[in-house]
């Protein structure tokens, strides 16, 4: 019970902070939801280009041709490498009568043709499908070298290439979005770390005071802390609900520009893991912004 | 003699390695003793009511709370002994910005006692003191007095063992002074520890009770009598 009481004491605390200082509290939860609206939107837009290519990327198939007198020897070479290759998820040896099976079976109108063959044209070759959160442009590249240098290898080959180059693609834009992002985060961090800093040179006679009648040092800190959490929650419940409402809007606009051809497809699961990453991403800013102002105002000893 | 409850070993501390304002004092306080530090101003009262709280470490020597060696605490057990003692301010250091109630249950809030228990002692701390019916005013509309009486009941509601008061009635006139003494008497007669630091000497000779001073750079003994027993509370006669 009495932790109760020191809790709602320290809570009652942070708030007050957050209250009396309206304007600052107002401008730097407005910087948080900004931010994270971006995030949410980076999220969504993640998410979105996830499932449109992984189809593509499931189904996607390297094929690693062999010469015709490839020996057994050179074979499990090529085995060897694909099964420690980290790209490889697993693999299928096609002789040349499989080939030429399924050849038949695929195209029935050229069964004459083969059939009037003398010899099958269609060379023994491994089936490959690669793991898709493991595959970019580069790495496939490489790997379709290495296997191209094995003796025994006529070729390496593989389509959809688009769909590699696209992935890669995204993945920079991807990345460089977690750059900006990054560096959006930094200042929302600075926001919070100095609105805990202003609210703490506000309060530092009573933090002193409090100080020296025993209180327990985190009962004077944790107030601090718990002003960066609530300033966070504030910022990224204002985010989530901002959110939430441009997605209306989007989808409101596309579907009048487009006469109702399109709409934002917008799950609700992916809209509550979204709401949630924001909400702990808020959360987690707060924290970090007080401990860095408590942290700054330390090395400079004010604290 | 009883164990002390404040003791100082080889004790000094000055400011700028220049000047000392007091070296060596080699002080012992007992349990229910009622304390007066002297001395003219700038003396360093203030300051070493500073280090018994332990809000400066001293620039040499010792200082002993209930026999816990000061220096050795560690920061974030320091509040233990603290809640032992309660301070008053010179310049009383009420947040403005807190009613009476709240200034005087800053500590009671965060030690998890539940809200009407902390009025209630508040209540009644702030009618030992004289002040029952103004805990909701706001401290910059009281009279010195009443401030000064207001950050007592701040430093006494958790019933501390020491307390420490620093030039309580400077701001006073005679009279008021005096009532201010009647409340640490009163206090000293419960058992707390009472050291008051004062250039005051009427009120010094008025009052009784142990008596240092800081006298070229040392705390001395100067004089030891009982306290005026017409500023005892009557139920103790
Ligand atoms: N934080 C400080 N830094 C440097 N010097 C200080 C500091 N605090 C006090 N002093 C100096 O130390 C001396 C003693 O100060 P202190 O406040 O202890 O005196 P005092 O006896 O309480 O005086 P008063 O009766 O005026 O309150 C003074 O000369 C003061 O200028
Ligand atoms: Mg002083």
């Amino acid at each position: 019970m009495k932790w109760l009481y020191t809790w709602l004491a320290i809570l009652q605390f942070a708030w007050m902070n957050l209250k009396r200082n309206r304007m600052t509290t107002g401008v730097s939860s407005s910087i948080i939801m900004v931010v994270l609206w971006l995030f949410g939107g980076w999220l969504q837009a993640s998410h979105w280009l996830d499932t449109w290519l992984r189809p593509y990327r499931e189904s996607f198939i390297l094929y690693v041709y062999l010469m015709e007198g490839a020996d057994d020897g050179q074979r499990v070479a090529v085995e060897r490498w694909l099964h420690e290759s980290p790209l490889v998820r697993t693999w299928q040896f096609i002789s040349p009568a499989e080939a030429r099976r399924r050849f038949v079976e695929m195209f029935p109108e050229f069964q004459s043709l083969m059939d009037s063959l003398q010899t099958n044209p269609l060379p023994a070759h491994y089936e490959v499908r690669l793991a898709p959160e493991r595959v970019e442009a580069q790495s496939l590249r490489r790997l379709a070298a290495s296997l191209q240098r094995l003796p025994g290898v006529a070729g390496v080959d593989y389509q959809q290439w688009w769909v590699e180059r696209l992935a890669t693609l995204f993945r920079v834009v991807q990345w460089g979005g977690l750059v900006v992002g990054g560096v959006l985060a930094v200042m929302a961090l600075f926001t919070v770390a100095n609105v805990i800093r202003l609210s703490f040179f506000a309060r530092r006679e009573e933090v002193q005071i409090l100080s020296l009648l025993g209180a327990h040092p985190w009962h004077v800190r944790l107030p601090f802390y718990l002003e960066g959490v609530l300033l966070g929650l504030l910022g990224s419940l204002l985010a989530a609900t901002l959110w939430f409402l441009s997605l209306q809007g989007a989808n409101w606009y596309l579907r009048k520009l487009t006469m109702a051809y399109w709409s934002v497809q917008v799950q609700l699961p992916v809209l509550y893991s979204i709401g949630q990453w924001i909400l702990g991403a808020g959360v987690i800013l707060g924290l970090l912004g007080a401990v860095l102002a408590l942290w700054m105002m330390r090395a400079e000893g004010t604290a | 003699m009883r164990a002390a409850i404040i003791q100082t070993f080889q004790l000094g501390h000055t400011y700028d390695r220049r000047r000392w304002l007091f070296r060596d004092v080699n002080l012992v306080i007992e349990p229910g003793d009622f304390v007066f530090l002297t001395g003219p101003s700038g003396a360093g009262k203030t300051t070493f009511l500073r280090l018994l709280l332990r809000e400066l470490h001293p620039t040499e020597g010792q200082v002993l709370v209930m026999g816990q060696n000061l220096r050795a605490i560690p920061d974030a057990r320091l509040y233990r002994i603290r809640r032992q003692m309660g301070f008053v301010f010179q310049d009383f250091r009420l947040i403005p910005t807190y009613t009476v109630l709240e200034n005087v249950t800053l500590l009671l809030r965060l030690m998890g006692v539940p809200p009407k228990e902390q009025r209630q002692r508040a209540i009644r701390t702030l009618q030992s003191v004289g002040l029952g019916g103004l805990w909701r005013s706001s401290p910059p509309a009281l009279s010195g007095g009443e401030q000064q009486r207001v950050a007592i009941a701040r430093a006494i509601i958790h019933n501390p063992k020491i307390l420490l008061a620093d030039e309580p009635t400077g701001n006073l006139d005679p009279e008021m002074s005096l009532e201010i003494m009647r409340i640490f008497v009163r206090i000293n007669a419960s058992g707390t520890t009472v050291i008051v630091a004062t250039h005051d000497d009427r009120l010094i000779r008025m009052v009784g009770g142990k008596l240092y001073a800081i006298e070229r750079e040392r705390i001395q003994w100067v004089d030891q009598r009982p306290i005026n027993p017409s500023l005892l509370p009557t139920e103790v006669l």
